[in-house]
């Protein structure tokens, strides 16, 4: 199945390569979790922060459906 | 045939009954559901009036009276200065509809003759009136809402690419006093975006710099800075005085403390924070939403979220994100709309997209959560893993 993911401010530089910027669609297995995707793209659980399914903040290992836009926001920290 | 003054007034008294000052103090001491409305001046009003009485000047009486009290079937008491005024307006209700209409004789000055209470509002300068007179025309804002905004106390956690367009916009709206904590220098670097700074100020305080800024916009503005650093140590006697704490400051250890005294002081907290081309902004209520800890439990390590300086920073997002903070501050001191409470604006720019996220209190937050372990300040330099944890008293570490 296919999610949208959407990678910010510092995780931006694991956007997969061919992909056009964030969100962009991702294929998946069913009944994958927020932080399983995250796995999936080489970043570390330690990284998820907040996470938005459809601009909601879930849990990490919230399930993510198909055709749901999933996103990670990491803490900035300039000012 | 043509009417005199006297012939006016005579019709007036038969629709319209006259009380004299006791009889309303009596009526409005019971409770009676009078609405009470000052026909005078504006200017009449602003030198006193009496406790809870609306104003509509008689000139504007028939325009606005239908705003004001849409109910015709509400009690009125009309009062002016001397009596007449209120007498001729009450008329004009009654020809509106209005069905239980009074007029005061003897008018505020037989109120204050009398020796009832009365009251004065916030007394504007000439200048102020002009100064926030798009601020008066809101009814949200209104002269109210303006001395409420004078009389505010904001504290503004650096003066750098977030704390200047908000101190820029909180200055120019008219909050009376603005604290600013920074311990830095202006430096020509930061004169890409932090609009609080000159160039002819590089080398000066910061503080000193937004202090000449802000007074040169609005000398209404009482700017008390702190050349220090927000620590431990000295952020809750810092803050205390403060009605909301504006957090533009640049690292992590800050943002952690802020957020944490803002709680324990039961102060809100606008957070704004960016990277590159991206943005974020929120309210952190105490009590009445998640906080900083609840989004963000864990720092990140150390290296993971590069500060402006190493990372670089798009000239005018600091605008954007620091005027949403400025905003949602003037928000909450009005106790207007919804503040973005248990929400987060998140900018990208590039791609020009705005979303807002919808955050939720984490009940097992280590702050503000159901069984809370961070009770009272820590060492947040560690907490972010920027210092090692000092050895505890006396135990000596294996060599
Ligand atoms: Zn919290």
């Amino acid at each position: 199945m296919q999610v949208r993911v959407g990678l910010n401010a510092s995780l931006r530089r694991y956007i997969p390569e061919g992909a056009e910027g964030s969100p962009f669609p991702l294929d998946v297995s069913a009944g994958v979790s927020a932080l399983e995707i995250l796995a999936l793209l080489g970043i570390p659980p330690e990284r998820a922060h907040v996470v938005t399914i459809d601009g909601q903040q879930v849990d990490s290992d919230t399930i993510v459906a198909e055709g749901q836009e999933v996103s990670y926001f990491p803490p900035l920290a300039g000012g | 045939m043509a009417k005199t003054f006297k012939e006016l007034m005579d019709e007036a008294r038969k629709d319209v009954p006259e009380w004299t000052a006791d009889q309303v103090e009596q009526v409005l001491s019971n409770g009676g559901g009078h609405r009470l409305l000052d026909v005078r001046e504006k200017e009449e009003f602003r030198d006193g009036h009496l406790p809870g009485a609306l104003s509509v000047p008689r000139g504007f009486l028939d325009m606005q009276v239908e705003e004001v009290v849409p109910d015709k079937s509400t009690p009125l008491i009309l009062y002016c200065a001397g009596g007449t005024r209120s007498l001729l307006a009450g008329r004009t209700l009654r020809e509106m509809g209005y069905s239980d209409v009074v007029s005061m004789s003897g008018g505020y000055g037989g109120w204050k003759g009398a020796g009832h209470e009365w009251v004065q509002d916030f007394q504007f300068t000439p200048e102020q009136l002009k100064r926030y007179s798009r601020h008066f025309i809101l009814p949200e804002v209104g002269e109210v809402g303006q001395a409420k905004l004078l009389q505010s106390k904001v504290l503004l956690i650096g003066a750098g690419g977030l704390g200047s367009p908000a101190a820029l916009y909180l200055a120019a709206a008219g909050v009376g006093t603005m604290g600013i904590v920074d311990d830095d220098v202006v430096d020509m670097s930061n004169l890409q975006r932090q609009i609080l700074h000159t160039n002819d100020r590089v080398g000066e305080p910061k503080v000193d710099s937004a202090k000449a800024t802000i007074n040169g916009l609005n000398p209404d503005v009482n700017v008390v800075t702190y050349e220090t650093r927000v620590s431990s140590d000295n952020i809750m006697d810092i803050i205390k005085d403060y009605d909301v704490v504006l957090d533009g400051c640049d690292n992590f250890p800050t943002r952690y403390l802020v957020n944490d005294a803002c709680f324990m002081s039961g102060i809100p907290n606008v957070h704004g924070s960016i990277f590159q081309f991206e943005g974020q902004a929120s309210v952190f209520y105490p009590g009445r939403g998640p906080c900083y800890r609840c989004l963000f439990p864990e720092p990140p390590p150390p290296g993971a979220a590069p500060s402006c300086q190493e990372a670089g920073v798009l000239g005018v997002l600091p605008g954007l994100v620091g005027s949403v903070q400025a905003l949602e501050t003037l928000k909450i001191l009005l106790g207007v709309g919804k503040p973005l409470i248990g929400r987060m604006m998140y900018f990208d720019t590039l791609s020009m997209e705005v979303r807002t996220l919808r955050l939720r209190r984490d009940k097992k937050c280590p702050l503000c959560g159901d069984n809370p372990t961070v009770t009272q300040l820590i060492d947040y330099e560690e907490f972010c893993g920027l210092r090692a944890p000092a050895e505890s008293g006396g135990i000596q570490a294996h060599p």
